[in-house]
């Protein structure tokens, strides 16, 4: 238990001195916030509950799209704004900015909870490959269905609002609102998965139609999972859209093949199924993403899919898994050393 | 004279052309332990599926308690009272015995089990009495994937008692297990029968194992129902004897 | 640590204390059941006995240790002839643990490599020598050795997880051997594969239950059996020999396999076996899941092809009883050694291994 307290104090202590002591570097370790939370919040239902997902993305996106909507609607016609193409320069006032922002990221969360009860009860009837591929689809059918809608942008997106503060300010701005939402959806999993809930997670893993024959009323857990998982990638998905200054749905919004699979290689390589794999999967993924882009750029992405396929074919334990089979004990897991016991049926 | 918790009327169940279970009645008592017996392939698992609600049955009527349960699912059925065990056992293999017994708390409405209930408080105590019950305690933090087969089992009777099930329907509890290690399974069922007053019904091929445990036995062969009664009179019926027992 | 077998033998006195109170009523019931669980020649003798001391009023102990020697009798007369899973009673209980350590101290006199060798006639056919084996880093045999006789048959029983199909599997070639070696007419084969091992050595493996390929026909299972020969002529020419032998399957010969009852499956499987015309013959729980009637018939087949065909069957089962009164040398494996090991007929009246191993 100690070590964890190490990994809390240290990572605190990162997070909050880090863009103090890095101010050039603050959006990119507000980055690193976000993809820690995006890789935790994946790993409720991909790696605890059994339930790979590949569509957390949409929550993202839509939750991008529910805060700038209600940001200008608010004060401006968003059709108008929309179909203007950046002719219509609002200034917001610092109560209007705020109040809107405030709003539209707890509407954003909201609305993906509900948006995530839906689409559940069309994907949790599917298993294995099926989910994956139906919550692609998903994801997919979303983009392209916000793509088509004029009101917000289409295509060509929506500018975002300009935060009114001094310039120096803005990355740190948006830098504490990476990281709080990261702490809080960290301990709300946290929270989560020390209780029965946890365990039934497990169990749904394991084995989901022996959870249903002991009364397991399965389709609550996996509908409670997925809307935490929805909310927190809702109000993530608001404050990076701000970040950006502007959205559009397919690079920004709906980024699959980057984020949307990201989410999902940085919980394998930190160790899928545990509290702290995604974590130092995300902080180990955005090193190396963060390096190769500096120092290797016309390989970032050779170098990702590589630590990908090795991940896959020769470590699918992950980080924390394998720290697990070394130090067993050390993760408080019991090995049996007085029998051999051959695991055979004689 | 104990009611009848399970009985099933006149039950029919085909898969494609092939009749499973044709017109086939029988009851439980309430605080009995009855036994299925029957050749491979007479129907016993698909009458069992039919019960706890895994497809539904073609015609016919089957009640718990006194209530119409053909129609309903299986988690359904579990949080009703009705549980089974299966011939290849099934356990979470990734989780230690002790959450293994754990989830398997009861699931009904009203019970303590709430989605968000501490895992360290008296579900976690009475997980550690039944593993203690069953001689799993000194296992009862290892991973259940990695214990032997016979062990494994112990170990979903456990989680089976856990629930408090009114009925358990076992399906060929004793398959694969040494015979010392069936008198303590069966010893186990007897109590559990006995002092936690669960009803039993079980499929057995070994017939050791069925005369003395259950005190109605029911004969299924080709679907239908073939014979039922007291142990003793099953072994000696002729009709039993050519379809199942085989000639001494 | 000291908690536990406090916890353990107080609730055990607590059990037992309940337990009399409760027997006079159950005890008549269970005294009948017992008595009906006999061969049908010894029922009227063990009828009679039970009859005779029912009415008297005797107490509870007196009258069981009564109906048990009667037991002990009628099962000594036929201890050859065992059908099915055994009849006989369920009342020797004891702990997994209770066992593994009754069982290691037995073990402590384990037989010596020659014993096991005269229990083979000193043939040594096939011998198994200090066998360190096991899965992964994991050794689950340790030291073993085995000595069989050509045409013998032998049979494993121990607890769950003792490590007997983990000598079979170390025979055939599916586990990792640390040291030790196999020796097979006089051939070392200790190191070839499973492959190698039914097409060069004549060792075919018989799987446990469900081994068939349920949609391919009887006959296309028989051909997948002789899938090593060099040609494809020779598998059919021996699946025609099977079907000689054996009309059941000839009758089924165009049926999916998985059509087939629990005993014409394994007939199938013991058959398909045969194709490669092997000489030694690794059944593993040859009467797993099956129905009473087809555990004699299996046993019955693989009877004829030990005493007719002259194969050597080394085989496990959990159903002790059956498998010690067909083979004729047993060894009880417990945690991955040998504790004893003699006739199959010497084990079953052993009243130790009666205790530990075969339910009473």
């Amino acid at each position: 238990m100690t070590n964890e307290k190490i990994l809390y104090l240290g990572l605190g202590i990162f997070g909050i001195v880090g863009p103090i002591l890095f101010p050039d570097y603050t959006l990119q370790i507000a980055m690193l916030w976000i993809m820690v939370l995006m890789a935790s919040t994946w790993d409720i239902t991909g790696g605890q509950m059994g339930y790979n997902s590949l569509g957390n993305i949409t929550f993202f996106g839509v939750g991008m799209y529910v805060c700038a909507a209600i940001q200008v609607s608010m004060f401006y016609d968003l059709a108008e704004y929309t179909a203007s193409y950046g002719a219509i320069k609002p200034v917001f006032t610092e109560s209007e900015y705020f109040i809107g922002l405030i709003l539209g990221i707890v509407a954003a969360g909201v609305v993906c909870v509900g948006l995530s009860l839906l689409l559940g009860l069309a994907v949790f009837g599917l298993r294995g490959p099926y989910f994956a591929i139906g919550t692609l689809g998903v994801a997919v059918a979303m983009r392209e269905i916000v793509t088509t809608m004029d009101t917000v942008g289409g295509g060509a997106g929506i500018s975002m609002p300009f935060l009114p503060l001094p310039i120096e300010y803005r990355s740190l701005f948006f830098y504490v609102l990476c990281f709080l939402l990261a702490v809080a959806a960290h301990f709300t999993i946290r929270w989560m998965f020390s209780t029965q809930f946890g365990l039934a997670a497990n169990a749904i893993r394991d084995d989901e139609d022996k959870a249903e024959a002991m009364g397991i009323p399965t389709l609550r857990y996996k509908q409670f999972g997925w809307a935490v998982a929805a909310f927190y990638m809702g109000c993530i998905g608001a404050v990076f859209g701000n970040m950006s200054g502007y959205i559009e749905p397919q690079n920004i919004a709906f980024p699959l093949p980057t984020f949307g699979i990201f989410m999902v290689a940085m919980a394998l390589l930190g160790g899928k199924g545990t509290l702290w794999g995604p974590v130092i999967g995300a902080i180990a993924f955005h090193i190396v993403k963060e390096t190769t882009w500096t120092y290797l750029l016309d390989w970032q992405y050779i170098v990702l899919g590589l630590v990908l396929i090795v991940n896959i074919v020769y470590f699918q334990q992950g980080i924390m898994g394998w720290l697990k089979s070394m130090y067993p004990e050390k993760f408080g897991i019991v090995v049996d050393k007085s029998t051999n016991v051959s695991k055979g049926d004689a | 004279m104990s009611e009848n918790i399970i009985e099933v009327n006149n039950v029919s169940k085909a898969f494609g052309g092939v009749k499973a279970n044709v017109d086939i009645s029988m009851v439980v008592e309430r605080g009995s332990i009855t036994g299925i017996i029957g050749p491979n392939g007479c129907g016993k698992s698909t009458l069992f599926n039919s019960i706890v609600g895994y497809h539904p049955i073609d015609s016919g009527s089957i009640l718990f308690e006194g209530n119409e349960i053909s129609h309903l699912v299986v988690g359904d059925i579990a949080r009703l009272g009705m549980l089974r065990t299966f011939q290849q056992t099934r356990i979470y293999g990734e989780m230690d015995c002790v959450d293994n017994m754990q989830i398997s708390v009861s699931h009904r409405p009203g019970s303590q089990a709430t989605m968000f209930a501490s895992r360290r408080g008296e579900i976690r105590e009475r997980a550690e009495q039944l593993l203690e019950f069953v001689g799993l305690y000194s296992k009862r933090n290892l991973i259940s994937g990695d214990l032997s087969f016979g062990q494994q089992k112990l170990l979903e009777f456990a989680m089976a008692l856990m629930n408090e099930p009114k009925v358990l329907l076992l399906d060929e509890p004793t398959a694969g297990i040494n015979p010392t290690l069936i008198n303590g399974l069966i010893d186990r069922l007897r109590r559990a029968n006995e002092e936690l007053g669960i009803t039993l019904c079980v499929i057995e091929h070994n017939m050791r194992v069925i005369m003395n445990l259950a005190s109605d036995i029911y004969c299924l062969s080709n679907g239908k129902m073939l014979a039922s009664g007291k142990p003793e009179d099953l072994q000696n019926d002729p009709r039993v004897i050519d379809a199942y027992l085989g000639g001494h | 640590m000291a908690k536990e077998p406090v916890k353990k033998t107080a609730a055990k006195a607590a059990s037992t204390k309940k337990a009399p109170a409760k027997k006079p009523a159950s005890l008549k019931k269970a005294v009948a059941k017992k008595a009906v669980a006999k061969e049908p020649v010894k029922k009227t003798a063990a009828k009679a006995a039970s009859t005779k001391k029912a009415p008297a009023k005797k107490p509870a102990s007196l009258k069981k240790a009564v109906v048990k020697k009667a037991l002990a009798k009628a099962v000594k007369k036929t201890k050859k002839n065992v059908s099915g899973y055994g009849g006989g009673s369920v009342d020797v209980v004891m702990s997994v643990d209770q066992v593994a350590r009754e069982a290691a101290s037995i073990a402590a006199n384990a037989p010596t490599v020659k014993e096991l060798q005269k229990l083979a006639n000193n043939e040594n056919y096939l011998t198994i020598n200090n066998l360190r084996a096991g899965y992964g880093k994991m050794e689950i045999l340790h030291e073993f050795s085995l000595s069989i006789g050509r045409g013998q048959s032998l049979c494993l029983i121990g607890p769950n997880g003792a490590g007997k199909s983990t000598v079979l599997h170390s025979i055939f070639g599916f586990t990792n051997i640390f040291s030790g070696s196999i020796i097979v007419d006089g051939q070392d084969v200790t190191a070839l594969t499973p492959s190698q091992k039914l097409s060069e050595a004549g060792i075919a493996y018989i799987l446990q239950d469900k081994s068939v390929f349920p949609q391919m026909t009887v006959e296309e299972n028989l051909l997948m059996g002789g899938f090593l020969k060099d040609r494809p002529a020779e598998a059919k020419a021996a699946a025609e020999m099977v079907f000689d032998k054996y009309s059941r399957l000839a009758d089924r010969r165009d049926k999916p396999a998985g059509v087939l009852s629990g005993g014409e499956r394994r007939l199938l499987e013991i058959s398909r076996a045969l194709v490669m015309q092997p000489q030694v013959l690794l059944v593993d729980e040859p009467s797993i899941g099956l129905e009473p009637r087809f555990i004699d018939m299996v046993f019955e087949i693989l009877g004829d092809l030990q005493k007719k065909d002259g194969k050597t069957i080394i085989m496990v089962e959990q159903n002790a009883k059956k498998g010690l009164s067909f083979a004729d040398i047993g060894y009880v494996l417990v945690s991955g050694e040998t504790a004893i090991a003699d006739t199959g007929t010497a084990l079953l009246d052993n009243p130790d291994v009666g205790r530990l191993f075969l339910g009473g």
